[in-house]
């Protein structure tokens, strides 16, 4: 048995305590005398207080401080854990576009459960550590009628976009170890990506970057199977859509807009979408369904619309037409991330040491009695106490009129 | 057995004088000085003839020297009967046992019928207890030995008042009443009063027990022995507010007593009862 509140049951012990010793000291009815002139004596209750030689009423006294233990139970929430039944087992699987291939996540996650009979349960990360952290807690709630301790295993490719500022503080709501379990990662940037520039001039200066990328011509089946097409013009054919429709991810970045004086370089990356820093004259997309980059008064620079099976990424960044900027790294890396905009999310890169850490934790198994919810079998139990409690006062009011009489 | 408990009593207060407080309206020869004037060798004094007197009385001697009728008045001495009336209700027997007031008050009572038999007084006793017990005033030699042995057999109890027993009788001249006037004070003035207006002498021995006087100083739940529901604990806390409500009720009772014309005398069980004997009959107050 474990309380939720053991401070009560000190409360009580203490109300015992001071039960007994009241009842010593209690106004005990003194030694009756006969006293002729008892009529003289000034009229106050038939009792006393007097220090008792030795207890008297034992089951008065009994039954005051079965009430006392009784209600000071009842307020101490009182949880019966049952018998040990083992450990079980909390699996979160990487289910984002992080992970290269989700068989192997089922790979993982069939040889997890196969190998031991007992209570599994598997939680979907998608959106990041925080909210599957979050469901792995429920989950062994709900495990703590089956198994007295939980271990955690989280099946990822351990990219860095699935923490955020709240995940160290719900880690920490899991008291044990997690066993981490890598899965192979999405490659981060275009490794493989096939951008069509057929449709470009050849004095663009995109060109420069995607021949400096490699992304051009066959420098590589792509992993996908899905190509990028990089659309100059001011309006998509209804060709380039049906290559969206198809798969493809169409980059849509006119080529007719004025030149800047400068380069807009991405500056940080803020939960999968690039700041750009604010130019003079800027130029706003429309949001579409997910914007990959912002400017940095927060209008969209670029947005993913998406398309049958690919997407079309409308780009309103001007790029410059002469000096070195569209030979520069900074620059590839912004076609790199409109290439790769068609993902769910681009990757940023694996976790680093210190974060995998924050993720295992320390110690083994997480007790579950500390994750149950105080629930309806808890109140049923302090109700019953607490009638136990009134039952023993009536009795004892019962047999205090005995006494009396 | 009444004798051989009393007999040293009865030797102590031997010689005890309990002589009236006034004149004695009675016929019959005795001790004390009667409010008649007779014929009795002992002269008091002379006083003119007036018609109607006895010719008999008239100091032949005298009227020769002196021409003139003189009558010899002489004092005459008579009886007094007595009846001593003793509370024996519950409250009497306190503390229980041996020393009780009871004992006390019965102790006194027979030296007090031996010092008034002595005499020549005829004594009565009326005992108000569980069961009645009533000696009409008797000058026989066993008076003394009936009135111990009927005290000896009473076991004092009940609730009855002696001032009730004592109501609607015809009572001798004295009148002793030894009780511990825990009953129903106020009949007890009525019988008081009317006994000493009608010249008679009263006394009231108040019976009281060291232990009323100063209770002991532990915690006790005293209960009235003639009302088992008036129940109260005695404390050190509320054993100031008794000692001074008992002592004002005790002057209160002595006023009323001595306003009913009674003599008013207290005796406390520790007391030697030849003593109290004989403050009695001295009249000591």
């Amino acid at each position: 048995v474990s309380w939720l509140a053991p401070w009560a049951l000190a409360l009580g012990a203490a109300g015992m305590v001071a039960a007994v010793v009241a009842h010593l000291l209690a106004r005990a009815t003194p030694e009756p005398m006969a006293f002729p002139t008892a009529r003289f004596i000034p009229m106050s209750a038939a009792s006393a207080t007097r220090a008792a030689r030795r207890p008297t009423d034992l089951l008065l006294l009994a039954l005051r401080i079965i009430a006392i233990a009784m209600i000071a139970g009842a307020f101490a929430g009182p949880i019966i854990e049952p018998r040990v039944r083992g450990n079980a087992l909390v699996v979160i699987v990487d289910r984002s576009g992080s992970v290269a291939d989700s068989a192997e996540v089922g790979d993982s996650l069939a040889s997890l459960t196969s190998e031991r009979g007992i209570p599994v349960s598997v939680v979907e990360m998608t959106t990041g550590a925080t909210s599957a952290l979050i469901a792995a807690r429920r989950e062994a709630a709900r495990l703590s009628a089956e198994a007295d301790s939980a271990e955690l295993v989280i099946v990822s490719a351990f990219d860095s976009s699935m923490i955020d500022v709240a995940t160290a503080a719900v880690r920490r709501e899991w008291r044990g170890a997690a066993r981490l379990v890598r899965v192979g990662a999405r490659p981060t940037g275009t490794v493989g990506v096939i951008i069509d520039a057929s449709s470009m001039a050849d004095d663009d200066p995109l060109l420069a970057t995607i021949r400096l990328g490699g992304w051009s011509g066959n420098a590589g089946a792509p992993r996908t199977g899905r190509g990028v097409k990089v659309v100059r013009t001011n309006t998509i054919s209804s060709a380039d859509s049906a290559s969206a429709e198809g798969g493809a991810t169409v980059v849509h970045w006119p080529a007719t807009t004025a030149e800047q004086s400068r380069a807009a370089r991405p500056r940080s990356a803020v939960a999968g979408t690039l700041v750009l820093p604010l130019l003079a004259d800027t130029t706003s997309v429309a949001a579409g369904d997910r914007v990959v980059a912002r400017w940095e008064n927060g209008a969209a620079a670029a947005s993913v619309a998406q398309a049958g099976e690919g997407c079309i990424v409308d780009v309103g960044i001007r790029p410059v037409m002469s000096g070195d900027a569209p030979l520069r790294e900074d620059f590839r890396e912004l076609l790199a991330v409109l290439a790769e905009a068609c993902r769910p999310q681009f990757a940023l890169g694996a976790l680093d040491s210190a974060a995998l850490a924050m993720l295992s934790g320390e110690g083994g198994s997480a007790p579950l009695g500390s994750m149950r919810t105080a629930g309806a079998a808890t109140e049923r139990i302090s109700a019953w106490l607490l009638l136990a409690a009134i039952a023993a006062l009536l009795v004892e009011m019962v047999v205090r009129r005995r006494v009396a009489a | 057995m009444a004798g051989t408990a009393y007999g040293e009593l009865l030797d102590a207060v031997r010689g005890i004088r309990w002589p009236a407080r006034a004149p004695v309206r009675a016929a019959l020869s005795g001790t004390h000085q009667s409010r008649q004037r007779g014929t009795s060798a002992e002269f008091n004094e002379y006083r003119l003839y007036r018609q109607g007197d006895d010719t008999r009385r008239i100091d032949w001697r005298l009227l020769a020297r002196s021409d003139r009728a003189y009558i010899r008045l002489a004092t005459d001495r008579t009886v007094l009967p007595t009846l001593l009336a003793v509370d024996g209700s519950a409250s009497m027997d306190f503390p229980r046992g041996a020393g009780s007031k009871w004992d006390f008050a019965r102790s006194i009572a027979v030296g007090l019928a031996g010092v008034a038999h002595a005499q020549g007084d005829p004594v009565g006793l009326v005992v108000a207890a569980k069961g009645r017990v009533e000696l009409e005033p008797r000058s026989r030699r066993s008076v003394v030995w009936e009135i111990g042995r009927a005290l000896s057999d009473v076991e004092p109890g009940g609730t009855a008042a002696v001032a009730e027993l004592l109501k609607g009788r015809s009572l001798p001249p004295r009148l002793v009443v030894f009780s511990d006037l825990l009953g129903d004070l106020g009949s007890l003035y009525q019988v008081l009063r009317a006994h000493t207006a009608a010249i008679g002498e009263a006394y009231v021995v108040h019976i009281l027990s060291p232990l009323e006087l100063d209770p002991p100083e532990r915690t006790v739940l005293a209960v009235d022995p003639e009302d088992d529901r008036l129940r109260r604990p005695l404390t050190v806390q509320s054993r100031g507010a008794y000692l001074e409500a008992f002592a004002r009720w005790r002057e209160e009772a002595a006023l009323g007593c001595r306003s009913s014309g009674a003599t008013y005398l207290t005796a406390t069980t520790d007391e030697r009862p030849d003593r109290t004997v004989r403050r009695i009959a001295g009249g000591d107050r």
